[in-house]
């Protein structure tokens, strides 16, 4: 059921704030992917992704009430989302995020070397993204990785425009810092052109 | 698209989605119409640890506050039950020998200090002197044993907590008035007595002789009572295992009525304090005050809140 317009928004909101189960359950049913997606950009990974979704859906329906228009709901979805992201980056130890296994390839993989060394160069840029300030992070994984333009990372960060330019600009510096001492990241930068 | 192959988004399981699904619901449906309503602006959060009476039996719980209020801190917690056996355990450097039928949760922040909750039951400790560090605190009920570097024994009586120094001296605080325990003196709640001698001193931590169960409340009459205890005690052997499952039984208990209903919402805060979500925490932790401001768990909570806003 979607609600693709402002209007629509705006009701979706209404109905959801008065209660309706009916349009609570089709706001998450229709938001559930797109806020997985954004947690799984700046975590790199699931691991607490599911605790961090159901606190952006409560989150969400705490606040809905106070849903304005002044932003499509998926927007404004997606700032409270980053906000619960950036407040549990905040609180944890980095040190045991870094142990994080990385998941197992399918057996039908049509490359499998090629596709464990992709999986690891993630997993190095996150382990690197893991070593710079949550707020530079949180830039570059929306920006850089997830290709959202900057004008939209400053609306969901709640930043001005020059301030996400600077904190990207910072994580890629710092990224490429830590990645002259491994030629894998390296590399993967380097074929991805993720500058 | 070309980002989505370069950096893959892994699915999340159908169960997954379930879950989610479930406990997204479940929070809105314990909380009612009120929790859609506008929230006060988020105060700064401070984590703080809150034990739930399993039941009206004379339990002593154990509560660990913590105080990572510095960003960075590195926050660990561990929750130990035991039943017909003691069972050592150390937080910082001090050493805890927690007796049997007791429940009790350890929090350290390694920068904070320590802080121990008991939930039911009891435990001995020995504590290092503590020097310039943080005091190493266990609370039990309403009352707070604050230790420079003592050996003592903590028992949770009803709302209070009887406390035994064996070196040392620990200074307990309840019903908001301090007493200094000295090696050799006991503090007992209620009513308030000065300190007396207190048994012969332990020796050094050695397993207690297994102490009787604490005895079940008796079961209030009717099925559904009875029910509701039993998936409250379902929920408190998964925590640790599957605390998700365990959270979304409390929260469907909470939205019961009667006494384990209580406990489970209190319940509920606790167990997403201990998992770290410090919003539901409080969100769950308020919302029992509000229904049940003279509640078996209201000291707790409130202690707990005054914590996270301090």
């Amino acid at each position: 059921m979607p609600w693709p317009d402002a209007r629509g928004d705006a009701e979706l909101a209404r109905r959801c704030a008065a209660g309706d189960r009916a349009a609570q359950r089709a706001l998450f049913e229709q938001e559930r992917a797109h806020v997985h997606r954004t947690l799984f950009r700046v975590l790199g990974s699931n691991r607490h992704a599911e605790d961090l979704i159901q606190d952006t859906f409560i989150a969400v329906f705490h606040s809905i009430a106070s849903y304005r228009g002044e932003s499509s709901l998926r927007t404004w979805i997606d700032t409270i989302a980053v906000r619960v992201t950036y407040r549990y980056l905040a609180q944890r130890d980095p040190i045991a995020h870094r142990l994080q296994p990385v998941p197992d390839l399918p057996i039908a993989a049509p490359d499998p070397e090629r596709e464990v060394l992709a999986r690891e160069a993630i997993r190095r840029l996150y382990a690197a993204l893991d070593r710079i300030e949550t707020k530079y992070r949180i830039a570059y994984t929306l920006h850089v990785i997830d290709g959202r333009p900057i004008k939209d990372v400053a609306r969901v960060t709640r930043a001005s425009v020059l301030a996400v330019k600077n904190r990207v600009w910072r994580a890629r510096r710092r990224v490429h810092e830590l990645a002259l001492r491994d030629p894998l990241l390296t590399e993967f930068l380097t074929r991805t052109r993720r500058p | 698209m070309k980002r989505d192959d370069e950096f893959p988004i892994e699915p999340l399981a159908e169960g997954a989605w379930k879950r989610i699904e479930q406990g997204v619901f479940a929070e809105l449906d314990s909380a009612g119409a009120e929790s859609l309503r506008p929230k006060r602006p988020r105060r700064r959060a401070v984590w703080a640890l809150a034990a739930v009476p399993l039941a009206a039996a004379a339990a002593a719980v154990l509560v660990i506050w913590l105080r990572p209020a510095e960003r960075g801190a590195v926050l660990e917690s561990r929750r130990i039950v035991t039943r017909a056996h003691a069972q050592p355990a150390k937080l910082d450097d001090a050493e805890l020998q927690v007796e049997p039928g007791s429940a009790l949760v350890l929090l350290d922040d390694r920068r904070g200090g320590a802080l121990v909750v008991i939930e039911r039951g009891s435990a001995r400790f020995a504590v290092p002197e503590r020097k310039a560090r943080p005091p190493f605190v266990v609370r039990a009920g309403d009352a707070r044993v604050e230790v420079v570097g003592t050996r003592f024994r903590v028992e949770r009586v009803g709302d209070g907590a009887r406390v035994d120094t064996y070196e040392g001296a620990v200074r307990v605080w309840s019903s908001g008035q301090p007493t200094l325990v000295r090696r050799g003196e006991r503090f007992e709640p209620q009513p308030r007595a000065p300190a007396t001698p207190a048994p012969a001193p332990a020796p050094a931590l050695v397993p207690a002789a297994p102490a009787p169960q604490p005895q079940a409340a008796a079961a209030a009459p009717g099925l559904r009572v009875e029910g509701h205890r039993q998936r409250f005690e379902q929920a408190a052997l998964l925590e640790r295992v599957d605390p998700q499952q365990a959270l979304q039984i409390y929260r469907n208990l909470a939205a019961q009525r009667g006494p384990w209903a209580e406990n489970a919402l209190y319940a509920a805060g606790r167990l997403e304090l201990e998992r770290g979500r410090r919003a539901s925490a409080e969100r769950l932790l308020r919302r029992y005050l509000d229904r049940h401001p003279a509640g078996v768990n209201a000291s707790d909570a409130r202690a707990l809140l005054q914590q996270l806003h301090r």
